[in-house]
């Protein structure tokens, strides 16, 4: 896969979807109607979403967050969901900081634990 | 936005949520704050629950400042801690992971926190 950063190429085709559970949680306390949530440790959902964030290669990794919460221009087009209780839009805000030390702590194309430009 | 009057929180020109700065430094970059790791949370979090409600979300917008004023912005641009991704904390310290307060929605969390979703009303101030 190489240098590419595309959803199916160099990144899963959803990408981050096991983040779902986690940014749900942590945006509105709610969890995603009909998956149990684990606590236990290595399966929460805090571990699967920054294992998937992990597996991305470092380079791949806001991009992959940038598909998850989709562009502007075409909202229809994003991994995240309006969950009952919960809409797209605050979700979309924590899903931005995944990567950044108290979340998931992993270096991205900066070389550095965050992602910049992701308003587009 | 409900009958609150918020322009105390959001026509300050000094920051009303100074703890709060700390604390997102912390969180976006682990700079290290003063005293105790959680001492700048519990305070954030004080600072937030002392703003009325309705008013937390259009504090934070004021907090944060728009992307093009670094001047008129409770956040500084630091080595290795850029102010976007301060910025990027400020929208969702109310959330449960953060502060855990309720709204002018009535819930965790804040809406229209992009700067283009900003009202006239706040714009001008």
């Amino acid at each position: 896969t190489g240098q590419y950063c595309y959803a199916g190429m160099g990144l899963p085709s959803n990408p981050l979807e096991g983040c779902r559970e986690y940014v749900a949680q942590q945006t509105c306390g709610v969890t995603i109607a009909g998956s149990p949530v684990s606590s236990e440790p290595g399966d929460t959902p805090k571990d699967r979403c920054c294992q998937e964030l992990d597996e991305a290669p470092q380079h791949c990794r806001c991009e992959a967050v940038r598909y998850f919460i989709g562009r502007r221009s075409h909202p229809d087009w994003s991994v995240l969901k309006d969950l009952p209780g919960c809409p797209k839009e605050p979700q979309r805000d924590f899903a931005k900081v995944l990567v950044t030390p108290g979340q998931c702590n992993v270096l991205t194309v900066h070389n550095a634990p965050y992602c910049l430009g992701l308003d587009i | 936005v409900g009958s609150e009057d918020c322009t105390p929180w959001t026509a300050t020109p000094i920051t009303p949520l100074p703890s709060c700065r700390d604390y997102v430094e912390q969180q976006a970059c682990r700079i290290e704050t003063p005293g105790p790791p959680y001492l700048a949370k519990q305070q954030c979090c004080g600072e937030l629950a002392n703003i009325p409600q309705q008013c937390r979300c259009q504090a934070l917008r004021f907090f944060m400042g728009r992307k093009s004023r670094p001047d008129q912005s409770g956040l500084m641009e630091l080595p290795g801690c850029p102010r976007e991704v301060q910025m990027d904390f400020v929208r969702i310290l109310v959330t449960p992971g953060f502060c855990n307060l309720t709204t002018v929605h009535n819930t965790p969390y804040c809406l229209a926190m992009d700067e283009w979703q900003w009202n006239r009303q706040f714009c001008s101030s």
